[in-house]
């Protein structure tokens, strides 16, 4: 805070990078998605560089942070754009959340014949509409994929009860670690984030552990609407937390290193609201996906 | 019993909302109000999880039977 | 806390470094301005060779040039391209030269991130165009990408299509972010809201938009991308999901966006015409709280795109509703134009001229609008050319209107430099004439059953249809003379005044021409800030 100046920096490199990097991962990842053999290499090459630009320009960041460079308004800027950012993200959980309560209030029911709808009962004979919707209306997509139906549901009371238990228990973590924090308890605090990243990282082993028995159990991407939806939110939904999780440790190593303080913790700030906010997207998915 | 659910669901967001606007502030004011507000918001996820559990052990609410519109 | 906005630079505040690099690595909001105009304007020339391509099949019946799925091609791509690639870059670009400078801000908030949301553009844009090249040809679906067109009846580069919207939507996104970050955290700390200038309130609120409208976009796309190859079924009824809901959640992103691409111009048209009309803007408050109307009635009409693809009665009704009620809030601002000119001593500049016709034509563009906003009418228009009349009245003499404008207006503060007036008025009234020979035929055309994003039709739209092909060359060699116009002031402008219109407000206009590379590094005082402010 020793600065008195807004610092608005000079030529910086790490933009330029990303930009590869990003557009590198997709047109990689666009190419395996066609079956062309370098597909695979030059998305690992893109994640590479996108690697090292978060890096190189969090380091940059860090460093003019530490240096002093920054004065309280610099500061804010940070948090405007942390904060719209987040909303940001809770727009795209929106759009998936969105499309799940369409299939299940709307879309589904509809197929069945509900709300007087003459027309759908004629293109799908004897189909019932019901959630979870195990069997399809139709046994092949009209992109020509066979419907991976009769599955078993995943059991709402086993590991996504408990997984729900180890994520808002790191909530609680997080949370003593905040008060700890702000009570200058150095010790404290990094025992607490070292158990928040601990049970971040239990809960991403779970959640593998439970794609690994949903897929033995039939439950698939290609299980209609159910499986698209249960897979696309859980799968952001772990990405997400996979991201936290590095930021956590990220922010463990720089507690480490004493780049805190009672009054600048900003960085600390973010990841904690980054945190509770995929801890809040998990107990709506463990109740509109798991339970209801 | 499902309203009171989705209640507090929309309280849990409410309380990160508030969060947010505390990570805005900056400060010694807007970093307590964060605090409280996150502080708040894990309360009342352990509530509603522990509640959950609870009312689905009495029977009071059963998975899989929800329903926003009603069905002809 | 934010007493001091003064500003220190890591270059020591000397100017621009030399070389191309400058370009590259660059964070100063305003050569990002310039990269922004740039960039937009080679997308507008490139979505207009393609506009030209259509035309020119649409000049007589019959199949003349291109197969229909390329003529389909053409289409898509002309819409992409100038909504995602001219008009919101451009807009963008307008954003970073001039809120720094109205809101007396030493420069954008997040510098090094406003570099990447430019230069995330131009390999988005590289990867659109580059679908034309590729087996099976470029997405040939419409701009709207309705599944199941665009699942499973597209071509395989339609994965990189969603991938460059990817890119273009993180780009939107941080571009947004740093707006409302610059706008209420660098203002001058003498500023208070409604002191702000009406171009930075319209792009504050254009930024919720795109914030909010954005990553649904995002969302949608990515359903698309794993209905596509991971086999999920969000888009078939097959699976239990619903084309339908497609619909739902593009429009969702859809109508919000119509509003992201207009709103900076009512912002930018709410600047030109006070100057010209020498009075102080007509009802300040009134504006910004129109401007917050419009925003947020955007969100909750989007079905009104969707009358014809399976609604409930109830549910077209509440659309059509809530979509009238926008009318409320634009006529306030039509409204406040016409009094802020009502007994002004009137000039007409080239920012002026194109800042009426805005006006005049986008009037006409939203009254067709409420004419298809009526659900028993729209059955009628739905998805003929009277759409494309009305839309192309919105946004060709609508948002680019107002970018043009804006380009003539601020141009002698960029550069330093003026432009040849009888030339750009020259160029406008080409501009104007063929505009409305390209457009208003093809209200008729549409009236009378023409449908749209069709190569051939039917020999009693012959004519009209020729009309407006001519009309459309027209008004495409139109802008060779305004590259020529914006070059020529550039390197051969004679120097321009720092305030070059007499009765222009706003802080930009404090600043001496040609202006610093480094501005507003002590910040405004009040007193200068009520003596620019257009509220007062």
């Amino acid at each position: 805070m020793s600065n008195e100046k807004y610092y608005v920096p000079h030529g910086t490199y790490w933009p330029i990078i990303g930009s590869i990097g990003v557009s590198t991962l997709f047109v990689g990842f666009a190419n395996q998605m066609h079956d062309v053999s370098w597909g695979w290499p030059v998305m690992v090459l893109g994640f590479a560089i996108i690697a090292f630009m978060l890096f190189g320009w969090i380091g940059t960041v860090v460093s003019e942070s530490i240096g002093g460079l920054y004065n309280s308004q610099v500061d804010k800027s940070f948090r405007w754009g942390m904060s719209w950012f987040i909303f940001s993200e809770v727009m795209f959980f929106a759009a998936f959340f969105g499309a799940l309560l369409y299939a299940r209030v709307l879309s589904v029911p509809w197929l069945g014949g509900e709300y007087n709808n003459i027309y759908t009962p004629e293109l799908w004979e004897g189909f019932k509409s019901a959630w979870p919707l195990i069997t399809t209306p139709g046994e092949v997509g009209q992109n020509g994929v066979t419907f991976a139906t009769n599955f078993k549901l995943v059991d709402t009371w086993g590991l996504p009860a408990l997984n729900t238990g180890l994520l808002l228990t790191s909530g609680v973590t997080l949370t003593y670690a905040h008060h700890a924090l702000r009570a200058g308890h150095r010790n404290a605090l990094m025992a607490w984030m070292l158990a928040t990243i601990a049970l971040g990282v239990i809960f991403l082993g779970f959640q593998i552990t439970e794609y690994g028995h949903a897929y033995h159990d039939g439950l698939k991407l290609t299980s209609g609407i159910y499986g698209s939806t249960f897979y696309l939110l859980t799968g952001f939904h772990g990405f997400h937390v996979t991201i936290g999780v590095i930021m956590l440790t990220v922010i463990l190593y720089r507690i480490q290193k004493g780049h805190f303080n009672l009054e600048n913790h900003f960085a600390f700030e973010g990841v904690a609201w980054y945190w509770h906010f995929v801890d809040v997207v998990w107990l709506g998915l463990f109740i509109f996906v798991y339970w209801i | 019993m499902d309203y009171f659910v989705i209640a507090i669901i929309v309280l849990i967001f409410f309380f990160l909302g508030a969060a947010v606007i505390g990570l805005l502030k900056g400060g010694r004011e807007g970093s307590d109000k964060m605090f409280k507000a996150l502080r708040m918001r894990i309360i009342l996820s352990v509530f509603l999880f522990v509640f959950l559990l609870f009312s689905n052990y009495i029977g009071w609410i059963e998975p899989n039977n929800f329903n926003l519109l009603p069905t002809q | 806390m934010s007493s001091t906005t003064t500003a220190a630079y890591d270059d020591h505040g000397h100017g621009p470094e030399k070389g191309l690099l400058r370009w590259v690595k660059t964070t100063n909001h305003k050569d990002i301005g310039t990269l922004y105009m740039w960039f937009a304007f080679a997308m507008l020339l490139i979505g207009g060779s393609l506009a030209m391509g259509i035309r020119a099949e649409l000049l007589q019946p019959g199949l003349q040039l291109f197969e229909p799925q390329f003529y389909n091609q053409l289409t898509t791509m002309h819409g992409l391209i100038m909504v995602f690639g001219a008009i919101m870059p451009a807009f963008v670009g307008l954003a970073n030269w001039l809120i720094p400078l109205m809101v007396g801000a030493p420069d954008m908030a997040l510098p090094r991130m406003n570099n990447w949301s430019f230069w995330i553009l131009p390999f988005a844009g590289a990867i659109l165009l580059s679908t034309f090249f590729m087996e099976g040809g470029a997405p040939a679906f419409g701009w709207t990408f309705y599944a199941p067109l665009s699942t499973t009846f597209a071509p395989d580069s339609t994965d990189f299509f969603i991938f460059a919207i990817h890119l273009l939507g993180f780009s939107s996104i941080m571009g947004a972010i740093n707006i409302i970050a610059t706008v209420l955290n660098m203002k001058a700390p003498e500023m208070r809201l409604m002191d702000m200038p009406l171009f930075v309130w319209t792009w504050l609120i254009t930024s919720f938009l795109l914030i909010g409208a954005m990553p649904v976009l995002a969302g949608a796309v990515t359903m698309m991308l794993t209905d596509r190859n991971f086999g999920t079924a969000f888009f078939d009824a097959a699976g239990g999901g619903d084309p339908v809901m497609f619909q739902h959640i593009f429009w969702f992103f859809g109508h919000p966006e119509v509003y992201i691409m207009i709103l900076p111009a009512f912002g930018i048209i709410s600047h030109i015409i006070p100057t010209f009309a020498r009075k102080p803007l007509f009802g300040y408050s009134s504006m910004v709280y129109a401007t917050a109307s419009i925003a947020f009635l955007s969100y909750i009409v989007w079905a009104h795109h969707m009358f014809l693809t399976g609604m409930p009665v109830a549910g077209e009704l509440y659309f059509m509703y809530a979509t009238m009620l926008i009318a409320v809030p634009t006529g306030v601002k039509v409204f406040n134009w016409v009094a802020t000119m009502w007994k002004g001593s009137l000039s007409f500049e080239t920012p002026m001229l194109w800042a009426l016709a805005f006006v005049f034509l986008f009037t006409i563009g939203g009254f067709s609008g409420l004419m298809l906003g009526i659900a028993p009418a729209d059955i009628q228009y739905h998805d003929t050319y009277f759409v494309v009349a009305h839309f192309h009245y919105v946004l060709v003499t609508g948002a680019l209107w107002g970018i043009i404008a804006a380009v003539f207006y601020w141009l002698p503060k960029w550069t330093g430099k003026m432009y040849n007036e009888p030339l750009a008025k020259f160029h406008f009234w080409w501009a104007l004439i063929s505009v409305n020979v390209t457009f208003f035929p093809q209200h008729f055309l549409g009236l009378a059953g023409m449908p749209r994003r069709i190569p051939d039709y039917s020999l009693q739209f012959a004519d009209f249809n020729f009309i407006s092909s001519i009309g459309a060359f027209s008004f495409g060699l139109s802008f060779l003379l305004l590259t020529y116009i914006v070059v020529n002031c550039i390197r051969n402008g004679k120097p321009a005044d720092a305030r070059p219109w007499e009765s222009a407000k706003g802080l930009e206009w404090t600043l001496a021409s040609p202006i610093a590379y480094h501005t507003f590094d002590v910040p405004p005082t009040r007193a200068v800030i009520l003596a620019e402010s257009q509220s007062s």
